[in-house]
């Protein structure tokens, strides 16, 4: 949809007026539900642009004003229609485009209309509004035309400067005859074509976010220009031959969409590679649904990955198998962070060799979470609540939970007199119902008391 | 999907208006804010957010939509007419920046209790009202006897020890009372009214005296000792306009008088006016329909007479006598977590004569 503001009184259009119209502009998107991805197109006013048009959020959208004493002003404000303009149909909204200008106009009119022809000191507001798929509609023309004094200059589009030649093409012509890489040089996101393009449609089936994908760089452009068929259909297939889930190629190619850049034989050597290392087709298919980025691992980097983490660790080769499926996303992870984890793990938090093994086989998480948590929760876990390591191994994912969550937990069950973490003494509490299940659960589970007590407890803090 | 709510933008616009959370020790309040800025819009998101997504069976039309007549209940889901309107498309419906949440009155991160926020076009508004009621707030203040920091928390820098052995409950009171009884004149000052006018009468007969002005500086109202196991104890402080930092202070110069030493160990805010510690939310009640519930639920502390106390004209009773019924049984907390009404809080003022 497209605004065209044309101030034909030249010099007499004062700032106030100027703030006038933006609040009725302001007031119709309002009106319109014009929603915040509905993003403006331009703000394209010649020779000292008086009016620029930006949309902030869905319901209250906002206009920044660019004034300027210039003369020559034919403002012009032009939006994107993003997405079928929020919630209203297109005959709706026809309507509600036509009050708006009805409006403008009947302000004027408090002095009179003919007057205001008379002497050209009008704010001349021509909204042509042009939907992507379909024309102007009739009413609206004939509304305006009511009230417009010539209409072909209400519907033209008047632009002098040249270097905007092709906003000038874009906007003369109409949208739906506009082949979908020449509408590209206008749009900021994907929302204008999926329409128009089967591929995105389908895309859309499959389960890809397209709001995701698109902010890869150089993602849209390359699934606007690709057929389905020709394109895509043979990565879906070698996903699916993988043996990906249908229910999740859509979270596979929006977690990584540079899957569809990739040479396709490159993809099945990697896929080789792991089979070669006697990970079976099940575990690679899971491991490629649980850390899709994976995939763009050349096998000489997965190997390594694979051989730094045997090595470290003192694993062997059943085990690297079995971190490798149960956390996948470690493969992609960085050498030196799990280098520089495994440091403080061992230097700070005191687990030996054989300990830091038996944790990276129970959570291999740990060696992935940020260190200060990591280090402030043990803290926490070993100093306060006075657990030893061997305990702590039963149960290592307790090192991931936040302290404040623990604290809250722990400072309850001491006032209950039930934190008693020694699994040979009698009202035991386990590591893992401490720190697992909902509140109702702990409460009703381990305290065996109402949640709203836990909840008074905590506003005692 | 066990929300009371079947379409997302209804429940946007029911988040309009107060409530109040209790925040946690260690949280900055920011953080507060961030993190229920992120619970609310991905409930929100998860509740349908555009047409398609609206369950078949449902009862009754959408409301906001009324122009909309093409759709049936027995339109397919699966014929999409508008593709780019799709959640996969727009992508997520609401983001954190759609939900303006503003607070009156912060606290320092190491602090914790009532906090009162604003959320949506009513909300923005009502916190303006209610930072300018001027209510009195009602502090726990827990101190420790034996050294002094550079910040006057347990966890600044040690900068000296001293004995405590020689103070007592009772000598603690004094000192209480005298530090009580300085605000008193201070009181009357900011107040803008002459103590020995009739007006200054009627003002303190009605209900306390409070400051003419929004920022103003700090006014005790009333400082007690509600606990005192050596070397720990804790003081009740009502007052007007004060920050955290003077509350930890208070600490320090309580025990300078006493002699000895001491550092605020914990700060929590119990009452923020007509705000109560039953009203607030706890971290895991951070959610949309706890906070919708509580927004519903304060609407009644909106009304003119409890909003407009902080002008001097009015002569309404400030806060009405409410039962003894918000205890609290904390783990070291041997006494009860009293809420006091202002009407106790003026009778303490008795206990200045004798200074």
């Amino acid at each position: 949809m497209v605004i065209v503001i044309r101030n034909l009184m030249q010099t007499q259009c004062c700032f106030l007026k100027r703030v006038k119209l933006l609040l009725e502009v302001q007031m119709m998107c309002r009106a319109l539900h014009v929603h915040r991805k509905c993003l403006p197109l331009s703000g394209s006013a010649p020779m000292g642009t008086s009016l620029q048009g930006h949309i902030a959020t869905k319901y209250t959208p906002s206009m920044r004003l660019h004034s300027s004493r210039s003369p020559d002003s034919s403002c012009r404000l032009s939006f994107r229609q993003a997405n079928g303009l929020g919630h209203i149909e297109p005959q709706c909204w026809r309507v509600q485009v036509k009050d708006f200008s009805i409006r403008c106009y009947s302000r004027g009119s408090r002095r009179g209309l003919e007057r205001k022809r008379r002497e050209a000191d009008v704010l001349d507001v021509a909204v042509a509004a042009e939907q992507v798929e379909g024309n102007l509609g009739e009413t609206e023309g004939s509304a305006l035309a009511e009230y417009a004094d010539d209409s072909d200059d209400r519907l033209s589009i008047d632009l002098t400067t040249t270097s905007q030649d092709s906003s000038v093409d874009l906007h003369s012509r109409p949208a739906a005859d506009l082949s979908v890489p020449e509408l590209s040089r206008r749009a900021m996101n994907l929302v204008p074509f999926v329409n128009r393009s089967e591929t995105l449609q389908k895309l859309v089936q499959l389960g890809v976010d397209l709001s995701v994908v698109q902010q890869v760089e150089g993602m849209s452009t390359l699934l606007v220009r690709s057929d389905f068929e020709r394109d895509i259909m043979p990565y879906i297939r070698f996903l699916a031959d993988v043996g990906v889930p249908a229910d999740r190629l859509g979270h596979v190619l929006t977690v990584n969409p540079h899957i569809l850049t990739e040479d396709r034989a490159e993809l099945e050597q990697k896929i080789g590679y792991l089979v070669h290392k006697k990970f079976s087709l099940q575990e690679v298919a899971r491991m490629v649904c649980r850390a899709p980025v994976m995939l763009l691992m050349s096998p000489q980097q997965m190997d390594q990955k694979l051989g730094f983490l045997q090595q470290t660790f003192g694993l062997s080769g059943p085990e690297v198998r079995l971190v490798a499926v149960k956390y996948p996303k470690i493969l992609p992870y960085k050498k030196d962070k799990i280098a520089l984890t495994r440091f403080q793990v061992k230097g700070f938090l005191g687990f030996s060799d054989v300990e830091m093994k038996e944790i990276l086989l129970k959570e291999p998480r740990i060696f992935m979470t940020e260190n200060r948590q990591l280090v402030s929760t043990f803290d926490y876990l070993h100093n306060t609540m006075l657990i030893p390591h061997r305990l702590l191994l039963t149960f290592p994912g307790a090192l991931t939970h936040s302290p404040s969550a623990l604290r809250t937990r722990h400072l309850f069950l001491l006032a209950r007199h039930r934190a008693q973490y020694d699994p040979c003494l009698e009202n035991y509490v386990s590591l893992k119902a401490l720190v697992s299940g909902t509140d109702d659960a702990f409460c009703a589970d381990v305290v065996k008391c109402g949640v709203q007590e836990f909840y008074d407890f905590i506003k005692t803090l | 999907m066990g929300s009371r709510f079947s379409w997302a933008p209804t429940a946007y616009k029911m988040l309009d208006g107060i409530f109040c959370i209790f925040k946690p020790p260690g949280l900055p309040v920011f953080r507060a804010v961030e993190s229920i800025q992120r619970n609310l819009a991905s409930d929100l998101n998860a509740l349908p957010c555009y047409e398609y997504e609206i369950p078949l069976t449902r009862s009754q039309p959408i409301a906001e939509n009324e122009t909309e007549t093409s759709l049936s209940i027995e339109a397919e889901p699966v014929s999409l007419q508008n593709w780019s309107e799709h959640r996969l498309v727009l992508g997520p419906r609401f983001e954190t920046s759609d939900f303006r949440i503003r607070f009156v009155d912060g606290m320092s991160s190491s602090a914790s209790g009532i906090l009162v926020l604003g959320i949506g076009r009513h909300g923005q508004r009502f916190i303006d009202l209610i930072a300018q009621a001027k209510y009195l707030r009602v502090y726990h203040l827990k101190g420790r006897f034996g050294w002094a920091t550079d910040n006057f928390t347990a966890k600044g820098r040690v900068l000296e020890r001293t004995s405590y052995k020689h103070v007592t409950r009772s000598k603690l009171e004094k000192v209480c009372a005298a530090v009580q009884a300085a605000y008193s004149k201070q009181m009357h000052v900011l107040s803008g009214v002459d103590p020995d006018s009739q007006e200054a009468y009627e003002m303190a007969s009605s209900g306390i005296i409070r400051p003419a002005k929004r920022h103003t500086s700090p006014l005790l109202y009333g400082v007690r000792c509600i606990d005192f196991q050596l070397p720990d104890f804790t003081l009740e402080v009502h007052s007007i306009n004060e920050q955290g930092p003077l509350l930890n202070r208070l600490i320090h110069d309580i025990a300078v008088k006493l002699k000895t030493l001491a550092v605020c160990s914990g700060v929590r805010r119990l009452r923020y006016g007509h705000f109560t510690l039953d009203r607030a939310l706890v971290r895991q009640q951070w959610h949309l329909e706890q906070i919708v519930d509580n927004i519903e639920s304060n609407e009644d502390l909106l009304t003119p007479d409890k909003l407009l106390v902080g002008a001097r004209a009015e002569k309404v009773k400030l806060l009405p006598p409410r039962g003894k019924g918000v205890l609290l049984p904390g783990p070291g907390d041997a006494q009860p977590d009293s809420c006091d009404t202002a009407d106790e809080n003026v009778s303490n003022f008795g206990q200045n004569s004798d200074r």
